[in-house]
């Protein structure tokens, strides 16, 4: 360090990745930027492991009776897919890899608020992702990933470790949400008021609100399924009097609004890519900024449709059912902004933007299925069929997997300073596509015929529905890894990448690429909103930096 | 932030009337009133807390969005109490609570 | 100095100490909705089993939860009073205040223990394990369940707070609090008012309602 301190005194100071080698200064690290890279290389190993289990579910699906594996086993692998795939990638995924990565430059700051508590967020989620791992090894548990009483407390399998896993990556969601909040509050530079943060900005604000205010009722919930589980401190046994609906009502209090915590920084991507590649100011800044908030209130608000057969009263599933249609508004107030957005915009056909149109399609779809199990009636012939399976697959694995390839691509010169192959890119995306359609639309009609979810044989009739499903996963599964390989590929044979190789006007290209560890060379103070399109670039950087010294 | 900080009295003016509404509570407690009983307790302890908050926590001269995050959290912890428990009391198809196994079953000899 | 160190990624103490408010009010929003989520739980139970609840309730000792509650309040103020004599000045109070705050707390975690040994005597135990022959009803059962549960979680919140308010005892007795800087020691008291709080709504809960 001191050896190295005379020689850089002249040159530009280093950027993040070269600021300080060996294992320590990654370990130890506090700058966001780094610990977003390790969180990223530990979650995308574990969308691995969740896909992974997934083409196992599907091949044993080929057939109606057994083809790879027994009925535990089945039972087993679906816990497990859902729960990695859940608490382990879509959760942290895009606010801990890109959130992290890119607030703080978004803001004009240096770093987060708390930037210990960042690291302490990444460690947490290393713990609890090693104690759920541990309850794999041990077996497993077979609940589904829902963990509904009294089932899980009663059975044989290892159901303690895995809650106690997850309860502990809770922690590392509050953790980061807490730092997100005071971020955005207290770290926006000088002239970055409120209705100049980029959108991506909002979504991960509205995303930390839930995940501060949600959370804590999870993991109280599996606290409780533990010490029955463990203890016989049974307080929604029926033995004793207890009420599983009253489980219910608070696991989906959490897990409702789960679903926004996954989707809401998706949309955010989407808020920047479109504007991006469209070469144009969003249709409604404004829109899209509060529906954001609107979702995530009126998220909070609609966890009863799970319930409708359950046992929940009358009047709860009137007001839930009412309220849950309302997030399909705030969420068509976006498509609409999004797509106005395009319109007379001078579109550059990326990859990131062609992954916005496979969410698009995949979020209208899913979401207009949304409204239609919202409907009590609808739901009675829907609930807990591949219907539902194929509805929740589309808009939030969907939203989630394509917005976070989106950003992967479209910020992976911002964070590795090199270009991806766009042909592989564009190729993969499609890929992603077709496979994700054909893997899930079978669903959808394999439900409306009374295909129950969760089962481990069908009767024959169901079978070729099944085959596509199977092909369609297949295909997902090989396209995800051309994706990521051509991002590997990229990593050491990319050609290097200018500071703002998209010509966005977002503040984060503001800074070099890679960034330094600081993000910015001089502090901004900025005299522009981040879609100033009208503008420059020269003029827009000039607006951005302190004119007495860009003068210069 | 260059408000007056509140004096060693202020701590103790809203100390007494804690400890007053606490022994008010007890107080009422033992009133032959039924159910309104709960409504009397429930309001005394969110007086209560209010005046804990705003004084003792200083949430009065706090920032706008300091003020904020707890007021979010306390609106949700309401709606999460009232529209759960609003299920059991507007049960009507399915029974309001678990029955015992007797009573919902013939037992055999 | 003291402690008291401006992080690079902030411009001013005030935002600094900002970000620390607010990041501690967040903290305790989501300590708000966790017991919100048990309160939910108690409200729906106590729909289902009104009567149960009502004569379990009245089952409890409603001395040892009254004077419980005047503890409470009574560290409540003391340790409110930490940040009072940090504002004014007088920082060799802390310490003592504290000091005071934590006994009071101790004697809390007492009471609270022998009125537990007091319902394991009874055969008063949380699920499964209930023995108690007099209250034999579903609803006796589950209130005294949720009884152990939420009393238990704050009874840890309680020793949580205590170890925390003796690491800032151990601090202040090397003066570390300034009328300007003291933005860590108030974010403990914080957490001890929250603590507070909880109780003021379990004493109704589990002690006073029996109408
Ligand atoms: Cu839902």
């Amino acid at each position: 360090m001191s050896a190295a301190a005379p020689a850089a005194q002249n040159s530009p100071a280093p950027d993040y990745l070269h600021d300080g080698s060996g294992i320590a200064s990654w370990l130890l690290t506090r700058d966001h930027k780094r610990i977003a890279i390790m969180f990223y290389v530990l979650i995308v190993t574990f969308l691995f492991l969740g896909g992974i289990f997934a083409l196992v579910l599907r091949t044993e699906l080929l057939t109606p009776e057994r083809t790879i594996i027994d009925a535990t086993t089945y039972n087993r692998m679906f816990t497990m897919h859902g729960v990695t795939m859940v608490w382990l990638f879509m959760i942290p995924a895009i606010p801990n890899i890109f959130g992290n990565f890119v607030l703080p430059p978004m803001l004009g700051a240096k770093d987060l608020a708390f930037p210990r508590l960042n690291l302490a967020s990444l460690y947490v989620y290393a713990i609890g992702a090693i104690v759920v791992l541990a309850g794999m090894v041990a077996g497993g548990a077979d609940t589904g990933w829902t963990f509904y009483v009294p089932y899980s407390a009663e059975t044989k399998t290892a159901v303690a470790p895995v809650v106690a896993g997850i309860f502990i990556l809770g922690f590392s969601s509050i953790f980061t949400a807490i730092n997100f909040i005071a971020t955005v509050h207290t770290l926006r530079a000088e002239g970055i008021s409120w209705m100049r943060m980029p959108l991506f900005a909002w979504g991960i604000y509205a995303t930390s609100i839930i995940m501060l205010l949600a959370t804590p009722v999870l993991a109280l919930v599996l606290v409780l399924v533990a010490i029955d589980h463990l203890f016989g401190f049974g307080v929604f046994n029926p033995a004793i009097g207890g009420d599983p609906v009253l489980f219910q009502h608070l696991f989906w209090f959490y897990s409702h609004p789960a679903v926004y915590i996954m989707v809401l920084p998706a949309m955010g991507v989407i808020s920047e890519v479109v504007p991006t590649f469209a070469h144009r100011r969003p249709a409604s800044y404004t829109a899209i900024a509060i529906s954001s908030l609107g979702i995530a209130f009126v998220g909070f608000l609609s966890w009863g449709h799970h319930l409708f057969v359950a046992g929940m009263s009358e009047l709860d599933a009137g007001i839930f059912g009412g309220l849950s249609m309302f997030v399909a508004i705030f969420s068509a107030i976006k498509v609409f902004a999004w797509t106005g957005t395009l319109y007379k915009g001078s579109i550059a056909f990326r990859t990131p933007l062609l992954y916005f149109f496979g969410f698009l399609f995949l979020f209208i779809f899913g979401g207009m299925t949304g409204v239609a199990v919202a409907t009590q009636g609808l739901d009675v012939h829907w609930h807990d069929t591949y219907f539902i399976v194929a509805h929740f697959h589309f808009i939030m694995v969907g939203g989630t997997i394509t917005a976070f390839l989106a950003a992967a691509h479209y910020w992976f010169p911002k964070m590795f300073g090199r270009m991806y192959s766009e042909r592989v890119g564009l190729l993969a995306s499609a890929a992603v596509f077709i496979g994700f359609f054909f893997t899930f639309f079978p669903q959808f009609l394999l439900g409306n015929l009374g295909m129950p979810r969760r089962y481990y044989a069908y009767p024959a009739h169901f079978q070729f529905l099944n085959v596509l499903s199977t092909g369609g996963a297949w295909l997902l599964g090989s396209a995800m890894l051309l994706a990521l390989g051509n991002l590997v590929v990229a990593l050491k044979y990319g050609k290097p990448a200018t500071a703002n190789p998209w010509h966005s006007r977002s503040y984060e290209w503001l800074s070099a690429s890679p960034p330094i560890t600081h993000n910015f060379e001089e502090t901004p103070v900025i005299r522009r909103d981040p879609y100033c399109y009208v503008l420059s670039e020269h003029e827009s950087r000039e607006r951005s930096f302190p004119p007495s010294e860009t003068a210069a | 932030m260059e408000t007056r900080h509140p004096s060693f009295w202020h701590y103790g003016i809203v100390y007494v009337a804690l400890m007053g509404l606490a022994v008010l509570s007890f107080g009422l407690s033992f009133l032959p009133i039924g159910g309104w009983q709960d409504a009397i307790a429930i309001l005394i302890g969110a007086l209560k807390a209010l005046l804990v908050a705003a004084y003792f926590m200083h949430l009065v001269e706090q920032r706008f969005a300091n003020r904020l995050v707890p007021s979010v959290a306390v609106a949700l912890a309401v709606i999460l109490v009232v529209i759960t428990t609003l299920d059991p009391i507007t049960r009507k198809t399915f029974p309001r609570a678990p029955m015992p196994l007797e009573a919902s079953a013939p037992v055999g000899p | 100095m003291n402690g008291h160190r401006l992080a690079e990624q902030f411009s001013t103490f005030a935002k600094q100490d900002h970000a620390a408010r607010l990041g501690m009010w967040g903290f305790l929003g989501s300590e708000v909705t966790l017991f919100g989520g048990l309160f939910a739980l108690y409200a729906a139970y106590r729909a289902m089993y009104g009567h149960e609840f009502v004569a379990a309730v009245g089952h409890n000792n409603l001395a040892i939860g009254t004077i419980n509650t005047l503890i409470l309040l009574t560290s409540s103020f003391t340790v409110a009073l930490t940040v009072w004599a940090a504002r004014a000045a007088r920082s060799k109070l802390i310490a003592p205040l504290l000091g005071l705050t934590i006994l009071l707390g101790c004697v809390f975690l007492l009471l609270k223990g022998i009125e537990w040994s007091q319902h394991f005597h009874q055969g008063i135990l949380p699920g499964l394990h209930y023995r108690n022959r007099e209250m034999q009803e579903f609803g006796a059962k589950v209130f005294f369940t949720l009884y152990f549960i939420m009393t238990g979680l704050h009874a840890i919140h309680v020793v949580i707070g205590i170890a925390v308010l003796g690491w800032f005892a151990v601090q202040a007795g090397r003066r570390l609090y300034t009328p300007e800087h003291h933005v860590t020691l108030e974010m403990a008291t914080l957490y001890w008012h929250l603590v507070d709080i909880v109780w003021i709504f379990l004493w109704p809960a589990f002690y006073l309602m029996r109408g």
